[in-house]
């Protein structure tokens, strides 16, 4: 599938993944055209409802970007976020979501350059994985 | 069989696959059956009166058709859209015709998606005799719910419904609310358009749920102290005869997003819920939702020690959508894009 | 008490109070009551010119309603014990900075001479900085203060008895109003500023006639040498670290401590009185090691917060907080104990869980966990955010 173009839905928390994003597309770091931005306060925002939703709604992949444990704008959500990735990662597993295509990533407001190389790297693992389709069961 | 023939009820009652525990159900609401009697003329009930088709095809119309079990053959199917075409009134009675029940776990597995011949193998011994055996209907593609062939009225969930719930059902669509029995509903709230329904038969908007409107959390009887999951246990697993929320000991319990109804039955007696009256109203997905209740509470907010505790569960699927994977997994129940 | 005849005090200065003759201190001391405890007695009452005195008074515990709290639990020197190659609790000599500041005091035990523990009046006295801090086995953080009190203290030695002053540094730490000025008057008095950790403080010493002092023993980085310098008094710069009890105080106003136990501020840079717990603020060392000028800003900074909320009379809050709709919550209590703010708390009365809108900030972690989605945060619901998913893949 040479033409195909994952989608991929980002949900950054406001003050350190999307600020990152932010800087890097200010700074004109290359990136995959792929990502697609839904901003949210937290990480520990990000209900597993809305990775779902994201799915079954035509998504291939699904990024949550938080900041990194300890810098919390919110003191804690972060560890709540990383307290429901493996449950749900389990979860998606056993549904049919190959490993790869839900990722949990800490991203500092400083390092646009960290962020540039996640999603260029997940959009082409996914591009590997090929289009996500819901009746895809195992 | 009733008293006044003209203002009795046809009623239509089937199971297509099922265990048929939720006819048994309808039996089970003790001396109101009395009252489904004086109210309701039972034109086609294959499990009790031996009914066949042809009975059916006699009725001009029925009133009320209390549908169990889920759809898993073209028979089932067939019939579903028979009995909706006939009655005016369709009740999806039971987890399997509201969710797609036990029976939709098979659409995990790929096999599910061949049609024709039976899951069995043939072999020559087998096709010698196969001209005695009876001829299997073929297989839908996936098991699905009611509501996913037909437009249902009304929903009665559980494995098998309660007996408050089912009696209200009848009380409400059978009787309009007219007769003087009534069941006990202290147990678990009851909503106010089922509670007007009851009394004075002024039917629920179509679509409605005879359930509670809250989880089960509501009306279970145990005491929750601190939402904190230490370790993962299994139902057999010692756990403390306190009174304490199961979910708080370390049992999934799925009654923090199962609709109530129920009463909490088997919370009461130390069975974690299995969530057979399906999710609670504003639920997307119930096993989302249970990732993230019990996710949100590890005790823990270190990797490897979660990754720990993640590693105990087990059969997440199977568990979080035992009796909804058909029509409440939000990425099973999605129609494949073609 | 016999005193001066007036004649006696005209024209010049002298001391109006003679002074107890030996015979008259014994019987002044013969009036001792020897009873060690509070007999209520009420001889102080009666000496008590401003009647200060209530023997009737009690402990009482008192419940009052305030709406903010000032943390100001300060801190407490490390403990050099540990540390053996320094010697503290072996050797006489060695002191704490703090023991130090104790024997210099004008109401301490030599009356603020400097005296060994035998009398004698030392002639070289060592200062070692950086006792348990800037140190990967025990504090790795700077305490800010001790090279400016060490400095004192050398300074002090010099001026009371014009000993031999080694002060054993890392870097000299000297920022501040007259802080480098003061560094270099130091070098300018003779003190020694050897640059080195201190290996090892011991009774041996090199030459015979040092005996009975202690030989300090560093590497001098800058000369590349190792010096053995046999001295009368060490003086041990311990570090800061948070005071006793801090871990209970905090726990019950509902805020954090870092890794080194030091009180989290709300931002490092832009909010160090404030904390994540709205009302609830901190000064002085409590929030991390800090001098004199530094607590005494903070203090007048917290105490400015504290009072911008009471003479308001309104606050204004943003509007993405989280709410609960009643209809559906369950009260299955998953979402109290996940918040930071404590911003969720549980109505017994109906069952339902509800968050102070004045102290929740809307990161929405309750809202994901409820598994009833009876929790959302205003202008990030599941509907709009589903909305959102759905436009943005079509």
């Amino acid at each position: 599938m040479s033409d195909f173009e994952p989608k991929i839905i980002a949900f950054l928390c406001t003050w350190c993944a999307y600020v990152a994003a932010d800087t890097a597309g200010i700074a004109r770091y290359k990136q995959k055209p792929n990502v697609r931005v839904i901003r949210v306060l937290c990480s520990g925002m990000v209900d597993p409802s809305y990775v779902l939703k994201a799915f079954t709604t035509g998504a291939d992949a699904v990024l949550v970007g938080g900041c990194h444990p300890g810098d919390c704008h919110y003191i804690s959500g972060n560890f709540k976020a990383m307290r429901r990735a493996p449950l749900l990662n389990k979860l998606l597993e056993e549904m049919g979501v190959e490993s790869g295509r839900f990722r949990l990533e800490w991203i500092a407001a400083s390092d646009a350059p960290q962020y540039a190389e996640i999603i260029n790297q997940m959009s082409e693992e996914v591009r590997r994985l090929g289009p996500f389709s819901p009746s895809m069961i195992k | 069989m009733g008293t006044n023939p003209v203002l009795n009820k046809k009623l239509a009652i089937f199971t297509a696959t099922g265990c048929r525990a939720c006819e048994n159900a309808i039996l089970d609401i003790h001396y109101q059956v009395s009252s489904l009697s004086r109210y309701a003329d039972i034109a086609f009930w294959p499990y009790v009166l031996g009914s066949e088709w042809r009975d059916l095809e006699k009725q001009e119309r029925i009133d009320i058709c209390f549908f169990s079990g889920a759809i898993r053959t073209g028979g089932d199917r067939e019939a579903a859209l028979k009995l909706r075409e006939k009655s005016r009134i369709m009740v999806a009675c039971g987890a399997c015709a509201a969710f797609g029940g036990m029976p939709g776990l098979v659409n995990m597995s790929q096999s599910s998606g061949e049609s024709g011949q039976s899951q069995g193998t043939m072999d020559n011994n087998q096709q010698a005799s196969e001209e005695k055996k009876p001829e299997l209907p073929p297989l839908e593609p996936r098991v699905l719910g009611l509501s996913q062939i037909v437009k249902v009225d009304y929903f009665v969930p559980g494995c098998p419904p309660t007996q408050n719930f089912l009696w209200a059902a009848i009380q409400s669509l059978v009787c309009n609310g007219q007769s003087p029995a009534r069941l006990s509903f202290a147990a678990s709230r009851l909503p106010e358009t089922i509670g007007r329904s009851i009394t004075s038969g002024i039917l629920p908007p179509k679509g409605s749920i005879f359930a509670g409107e809250k989880a089960v959390c509501a009306s279970c009887s145990r005491v929750k102290e601190e939402k904190r999951f230490e370790t993962y246990k299994r139902p057999y697993q010692a756990y403390e005869e306190s009174g304490r929320c199961l979910l708080e000991q370390g049992l999934v319990c799925q009654g923090i997003t199962t609709r109530e109804g129920c009463g909490g039955l088997c919370t009461a007696v130390g069975l974690p819920c299995r969530g057979c009256f399906g999710k609670a109203e504003a639920v997307f997905d119930p096993g989302a939702k249970m990732v993230s209740a019990i996710g949100s509470t590890f005790d823990s907010d270190d990797a490897q020690e979660i990754a720990a505790v993640v590693d105990d569960f087990v059969d997440l699927v199977g568990t979080f959508y035992r009796y909804t994977l058909p029509t409440q997994c939000a990425l099973f129940s999605t129609p494949p894009k073609d | 008490m016999p005193t001066l005849t007036p004649e006696g005090r005209k024209g010049n200065f002298r001391e109006v109070e003679l002074g107890f003759t030996e015979e008259m201190a014994r019987e002044e001391g013969q009036r001792c009551l020897s009873c060690s405890i509070c007999c209520q007695c009420g001889e102080c009452i009666s000496k008590c010119g401003p009647k200060a005195i209530d023997l009737n008074d009690h402990e009482r515990i008192h419940e009052l309603d305030v709406g903010s709290i000032i943390v100001a639990t300060g801190f407490k020197i490390f403990d050099p014990t540990p540390l053996t190659h320094y010697g503290f609790g072996r050797y006489p000599e060695v002191y704490t900075s703090l023991q130090f500041e104790r024997l210099n005091n004008a109401t301490g035990p030599t009356e603020g001479k400097i005296r060994t523990k035998d009398g004698r009046v030392p002639e070289k006295v060592a200062i070692i900085h950086c006792v348990g801090s800037r140190d990967q086995s025990h504090n790795k953080y700077c305490s800010r203060v001790c090279c400016m009190y060490s400095m004192k203290l050398a300074h002090l030695v010099k001026e009371k008895v014009a000993a031999e002053v080694y002060e054993f540094y890392i870097d000299i730490r000297s920022p501040g109003k007259g802080y480098e000025e003061f560094y270099n008057r130091l070098q300018e008095e003779g003190t020694h500023f050897i640059r080195g950790k201190v290996a090892e403080v011991t009774d041996i010493v090199d030459d015979p006639a040092d005996r009975g002092r202690l030989t300090v023993v560093a590497e001098d980085t800058l000369a590349r040498k190792i010096r053995r310098i046999p001295v009368d008094m060490v003086v041990l710069s311990v570090g800061l670290k948070a005071a006793d009890g801090v871990e209970d105080v905090a726990r019950m106003v509902g805020i954090s401590q870092d890794a080194d136990g030091w009180i989290n501020e709300l931002h490092p840079k832009l909010g160090p009185l404030a904390t994540p717990s709205d009302g609830i603020f901190i000064a002085g060392c409590c929030q991390g090691p800090k001098d004199i000028p530094d607590s005494v800003a903070q203090a007048q900074g917290a105490a400015a917060l504290a009072l911008s909320l009471i003479s308001r009379g309104k606050i204004e809050i943003e509007p993405t907080v989280a709410v609960v709709n009643d209809r559906l919550c369950t009260g299955c209590k998953t979402c109290v104990e996940l918040c930071a703010y404590s911003a969720v708390s549980f109505v017994e009365e109906k069952k339902t869980a509800f968050v102070n809108d004045i102290l929740c900030k809307g990161c929405g972690t309750c809202a994901a966990a409820c598994p009833v989605a009876a929790i959302s945060v205003q202008h990030f619901t599941p509907d709009q955010i589903f909305a959102e998913i759905e436009g943005i893949l079509a």
